[in-house]
């Protein structure tokens, strides 16, 4: 079996799949990336080993486009994972700022609690053997806390 | 004891066993956030990792290239070459960054304490205490305040953890498919993206490698002195095939990872009831030891 020669490297590379459409999944873009870096590896190895080539320029020149070829095409893929993925990152960022502004609420409901429980604890002292009077005080704190969850 | 008392403890008990029963599902969201940030933080290197492969490569292959040589200049061309990456990286990164705010949201939510308003609650109870009479006697029976107060505070940690499960559940079921899309795109950026430009880099490296080993051959004694610079820049060089393949193997313990997060989060919706079941998240603490003990490989580097 002969050595390949430059010419048969490129034209091995070169039958790689055409460039990427819009519809192409960004997997397949990254695995196109692969085939154009590898083939570029291939080519930079074989002029590393075979200095003395009569195509070794050539060889060179399309390694560096393939090279080139596999950077763009990662790149690609990353642009396109950010757009399809995009709605996703927008919702559970939106989901992250929600619970922030939950629990500020909270805090403000705190503020207009500590009326009603001063209501409780009142009532509580002042109703001095009427059970009624503190479950009333319980439901008051309820009704307190909706109206300001409304 | 009073009719008072007698119709407050049940009550006071019965919200104390419910306020129990609320907490004890806190833990498990409380372990898939932390777990959530960790991943995110496996991640982060990998944003920047991308273009820096990509630079490392480049100035590989300038090692091989005919005519002159200035180191600097290599790796100036190296960087302009691999800023589109960089730029990329930029991109990949805000997955990260999602993850970990929702990781973030969920934390903070199991630490959301049902008793935050205690300290209002005691104050009004102290000051109505101190209310005395002329003669100084206490306006208020200061055990039935304190029984009072300790219902009021029951009763509002009551409303207060049902809507902040409400909350965790409703932000869970809400994000699972959004979840999934980002970690996907995390999955898909390190495990298919990043790790062709390792492999590409790890290839070139590998092949200069051969070569200095090829070229630190010395027929005779007298040819060592000159094979020297060829036989100490294979360390370099295997210390530079070494991390990375050291990062490529992070890269395959995260896809693991973030698989086993999806179905942790999965189950805990499934299990919200039970939350006991998500036995998964003890995979996503697994893996994240894991990778934790390849960081530690790192450093033994």
């Amino acid at each position: 079996m002969t050595a390949p020669t430059a010419s048969d490297l490129a034209a091995a590379a070169l039958a790689t799949p055409a460039a990427p459409s819009e519809a192409d999944t960004a997997d397949a873009i990254a695995q196109l990336a692969d085939v154009a870096g590898h083939a570029s590896t291939v080519l930079f190895n074989w002029r590393r080993d075979n200095p003395a080539a009569a195509d070794v320029d050539r060889a060179l020149n399309l390694e560096m486009t393939l090279d080139q070829r596999a950077i763009d095409l990662r790149c690609k893929a990353v642009k396109l994972l950010g757009a399809q993925a995009a709605d996703a990152v927008a919702q559970i960022q939106d989901a992250a700022q929600k619970v922030d502004a939950f629990l500020g609420t909270v805090k403000k409901i705190g503020d207009r609690l500590a009326i009603a429980s001063a209501v409780v604890g009142l009532a509580g002292a002042a109703l001095v053997g009427d059970a009624g009077g503190v479950l009333q005080a319980v439901v008051s704190v309820h009704g307190a806390l909706k109206a300001a969850q409304a | 004891m009073s009719t008072r008392s007698r119709a407050a403890r049940p009550l006071a008990a019965l919200a104390l066993a419910l306020l129990g029963g609320c907490a004890a599902q806190m833990q498990p969201v409380a372990d898939f956030g932390a777990a959530s940030s960790h991943l995110a933080t496996v991640y982060k290197p990998f944003t920047s990792g991308l273009a820096a492969s990509c630079e490392q490569r480049e100035r590989y292959m300038a090692l091989g290239n005919p005519g002159t040589f200035d180191d600097a200049a290599a790796d100036r061309a190296a960087a302009g070459k691999c800023q589109v990456l960089r730029e990329a990286g930029t991109t990949a990164a805000l997955f990260g960054q999602a993850l970990a705010d929702y990781a973030g949201a969920l934390a903070k939510l199991s630490g959301a304490k049902p008793t935050a308003f205690d300290g209002e609650i005691k104050d009004l109870s102290g000051a109505a205490e101190g209310l005395a009479r002329r003669d100084g006697t206490p306006i208020f029976d200061s055990s039935k305040l304190g029984a009072a107060t300790k219902i009021a505070r029951a009763a509002v940690a009551m409303l207060t953890q049902a809507r902040i499960e409400t909350l965790k559940r409703s932000t869970l079921e809400d994000n699972q498919e959004a979840l999934r899309s980002v970690v996907e795109a995390m999955k898909s950026y390190a495990g298919k993206v990043y790790a062709g430009q390792l492999t590409d880099t790890r290839e070139v490296m590998r092949g200069e490698l051969g070569r200095l080993v090829a070229a630190s051959t010395a027929p005779t004694q007298a040819d060592v002195e000159a094979r020297l610079p060829w036989r100490w820049a294979q360390t370099a060089a295997r210390a530079d095939i070494a991390a990375n393949e050291l990062e490529a193997r992070r890269v395959r313990a995260f896809d693991k990872s973030a698989d086993a997060l999806l179905a942790a989060h999965a189950d805990l919706i499934a299990n919200f009831d039970k939350i006991g079941g998500a036995r998964r998240l003890e995979l996503v603490a697994a893996f994240v030891a894991q990778v934790q003990a390849i960081n530690d490989d790192a450093a033994a580097l």
